[in-house]
């Protein structure tokens, strides 16, 4: 708690002020302080959690502090375990792991240091590889200005002539969205913030977006805020769900690319309002920082094995981050292995020295897995968009320099106005608009609607899948003679759902 | 349209013309004194003729020549009757004379034995089994396909036949993607037609009941793909040149026979520029066909 950074709350103090006098005013609170607040379902993001979310944040630290991901030598069981461990000062028992396929995850309370907790781990003969539980982020970069001629992306990909192919796919395809989540309920919440001045329990409704059928949302899952329905606090894990799916046709909002299938919301990352209510709850005094939060590596692969093995067919994985991942590396095999296609966002660290990003950069390797750039409307590479010998597809992902808003990816998803940190007290999540992001967080989308669509069309196999949008793009940039048909800029070139979907001819 | 028109127009001209080059009646030449001509009817003998007599064959019923009876001509027409064809020889074929209209020559030392012309129509059914048998099978389902047509034949005497043959396989299907030895179907139609026109020139080995027979020949094969979803230009409408070689025995029965017959074929480097042909890399159109041949004629 006291680490917080001092400069980041003197940012907040202004604004806090402002913020009393609309939580004052605020309709919806119940109370201006309380101590009898439960939470209504079992919390999963533990006040101990949602503060080292913000020390990570406040040390700008990429792994959640006192996590650690444990892989033991093949054959070591329990007692084995148990020695390992001795080496940490908490000296944890086997009992308190938690097990994300055959990798555990450790906290250790004592040692907020996760990079010594590994290197300690590591150390031991029965540990075959420990690393820090790194956390990832959601690839986009939202703005809100007005409206212009939206979609473009959609138009782009000829999608009214795929659709003639195949008008969105079915409801046997289950696309699974591993993301900040996507609103499954309607209804208000009661939770516990902080309004500047004092913590305060107030009424934070929620609704389903209503450019998606609620029947179209099945088995959600949050793995990583509490043990009941998935809430979307930030609007990105709706946004990319609406690119998949969202309603068309129906004079709501946009269209979507498969917008039959069942969608799949799997929460696994958390942004300002989550921490800020986990902390608040525990009785924190404060407004956490308004970038705190993220995917931690091991929800994540929780969330990829869950979609897997509840049918989802398409997995949509709009984040990453610059630290290699085994275990979410193992959990994509498995995915694929259950007959499930994921696509991956390449990152938008293009500006930033272009790192390689995982898990884009497993994508490679294993058939079945892409990688996804992103392109504006000039359908060359937007300037953000991170490159490398791992990509390999590229699709609409907006570009703002090239128009404006108007350049980027417009999509339903919570009005984002509702829920500006720190300077809404008592945010809401239950209205919606047409939102314009940019990001390969956008891009991917595309790439797994196209992928439903295939699938619901007979090509089941991810492998498959990969290869047939691999063979239907259209190439782009600079030919390489050492790699023929692709490049380091945009993979096999942007993706083209009409002939990937029309397939083969006899001759033709 | 027009391509098969203008092939079937060149075929018939090109058959027409050895038809009517080959049209003269033949000749023969009595080897046996005493051979005995008989009336149509076989109830009597027509004539009896001496070994050299010159006789015109106006046609043959199995082992008989239909011949004009000598002297028989009148202001009515002329009389014929039939010779066991081992009494006569082959001769050569008329020329004319200064001084009794139509001489004759003998041969010397041919063993032809029959230099009459016949026409025949056919219909014909076969079955295909495709060289590009992934791709047929991945589109079809199945790598054969039936054909149906029909035709028209020209027989130079007892050997040597000309024929040209029309056929036509249509079938729908599904398009499909490919993955390696992988093929999903995308549920689209997609419905291919071919067309073959050729001709086909080749030997009989001519006997009483049962005639074995080969050729080989040549012709166009006319291809069209047509599937859903399609815009201008990705259907395809285009032809390509056929090869083949087949043989087989033809049964027959006065004016019918019926043909069995194996032939293979080759249209080379049709397909597997794309589509499914060219994930499997097959670019031969053809295939080896059985086929059911039902002729009428004489």
């Amino acid at each position: 708690m006291t680490s917080i950074r001092t400069a980041a709350r003197v940012g907040v103090l202004a604004l806090a002020a402002a913020a009393i006098l609309l939580t004052l005013s605020s309709p919806r609170t119940i109370s201006a302080q309380t101590d009898d607040w439960s939470a209504p379902h079992p919390m999963l993001l533990t006040p101990e959690r949602a503060l080292a979310l913000v020390r990570a944040t406040d040390q700008n630290l990429d792994y959640v502090p006192g996590e650690v991901l444990v892989k033991f030598r093949e054959g070591v069981g329990a007692d084995g375990q148990q020695r390992a461990m001795t080496s940490l000062r908490s000296r944890p028992a086997p009992s308190d792991l938690r097990w994300v396929g055959d990798v555990a995850v450790l906290r250790d309370a004592t040692e907020p240091d996760s990079t010594i907790l590994a290197a300690q781990l590591s150390e031991q003969p029965e540990v075959e590889s420990a690393h820090p539980n790194y956390i990832y982020h959601t690839s986009a970069t939202p703005n809100d200005p007005g409206f212009s001629q939206r979609q473009w992306n959609l138009r782009a990909l000829d999608m009214p002539r795929v659709w003639d192919i195949n008008p969105g796919a079915n409801d046997t395809i289950i696309a699974a969205v591993v993301d900040t989540g996507v609103t499954q309920v309607a209804r208000a919440y009661a939770f516990q913030t902080w309004n500047g001045r004092a913590t305060q329990t107030v009424a934070v409704p929620f609704a389903i977006n209503p450019d998606f059928d609620g029947s179209r949302i099945v088995k959600p899952r949050d793995f990583v805020f509490w043990d009941g329905p998935v809430l979307d606090m930030h609007g990105h894990g709706t946004h990319v769900a609406s690119t998949i799916g969202e309603d068309t046709n129906n004079s709501i909002a946009d269209a979507g690319i498969a917008y039959k299938v069942k969608l799949m919301p799997v929460k696994v990352c958390v942004g300002f309002w989550e921490v800020q209510f986990a902390l608040s709850a525990s009785g924190f005094r404060g407004f956490v920082p308004a970038n705190v939060g993220g995917c931690p590596e091991s929800e994540i692969a929780d969330g990829i094995r869950y979609a897997a093995d509840n049918g989802a067919k398409v997995i949509n994985l709009s984040l990453g981050g610059p630290e290699p991942s085994d275990v979410i590396r193992d959990a994509l095999k498995y995915a694929v292995d259950k007959g499930a296609f994921v696509a991956i966002a390449m990152g938008n660290e293009y500006g930033d020295g272009n790192p390689v990003e995982y898990p884009a950069a497993y994508a490679a390797d294993i058939d079945g897995v892409m990688s996804v750039g992103a392109v504006g409307p000039s359908l060359t590479r937007a300037y953000y968009s991170s490159t490398g010998p791992h990509i390999e597809i590229s699709a609409p992902g907006g570009n703002d320099q090239e128009g404006g808003a108007a350049g980027m990816i417009w999509q339903a998803t919570i009005l984002r106005n509702d829920s500006t940190p720190m300077t809404i007290i008592a945010p809401r999540f239950d209205r919606y608009a047409e939102t314009p992001f940019e990001g390969t967080s956008m891009a991917t989308p595309h790439v797994v609607g196209i992928a439903a669509l295939l699938m619901s069309q007979g090509v089941t196999d991810p492998a498959a899948v990969e290869a047939v949008i691999k063979k239907s793009a259209r190439f782009l940039g600079e030919k390489n003679a050492s790699t023929p048909g692709r490049n380091d800029e945009y993979g096999y070139g942007l993706i083209q759902p009409r002939p990937a979907l029309r397939g083969f001819g006899l001759a033709k | 349209m027009n391509a098969i028109c203008r092939t079937s127009i060149f075929l018939s001209l090109f058959l027409a013309a050895i038809a009517v080059s080959a049209s003269a009646q033949s000749i023969v030449s009595v080897t046996q004194d005493q051979s005995t001509i008989w009336t149509r009817d076989f109830e009597s003998p027509a004539a009896v003729v001496d070994a050299g007599t010159v006789l015109t064959v106006v046609g043959q019923r199995k082992d008989w020549y239909e011949v004009v009876v000598p002297g028989s001509d009148t202001a009515n027409g002329t009389v014929t009757g039939f010779i066991y064809k081992r009494l006569v020889k082959a001769a050569e074929e008329r020329t004319p004379s200064f001084d009794n209209g139509w001489q004759t020559s003998i041969s010397s030392g041919s063993e032809r034995s029959d230099h009459g012309v016949g026409l025949f129509g056919f219909a014909q059914f076969g079955y295909a089994r495709f060289a590009a048998q992934n791709t047929f099978q991945a589109i079809f389902g199945n790598a054969g396909g039936a054909f149906f047509g029909g035709g028209g034949e020209v027989r130079l005497g007892p050997n040597v036949f000309v024929n040209v043959a029309v056929e036509r396989f249509k079938k729908t299907g599904q398009r499909v993607v490919v993955v390696g030895s992988q093929v999903f179907g995308l549920g689209i139609p997609d419905t291919v037609t071919l067309t073959p026109i050729v001709g086909t020139a080749g030997w009989r080995f001519a006997h009483e009941h049962v005639t074995p027979y080969f050729g080989g020949g040549i012709g166009k094969v006319l291809y069209k793909e047509e599937s859903g979803f399609a815009d201008d230009g990705e259907n395809i409408d285009t032809r390509f040149t056929r090869y083949h070689v087949l043989g087989g025995i033809e049964v027959r029965n006065n004016w019918v026979a019926t043909a069995f017959e194996v032939e293979y074929a080759r249209v080379p480097d049709a397909i597997g520029v794309g589509g499914a042909s060219a994930a499997f890399d097959e670019s031969n159109l053809g295939g080896i066909v059985g086929r059911i041949r039902v002729l009428i004629g004489r």
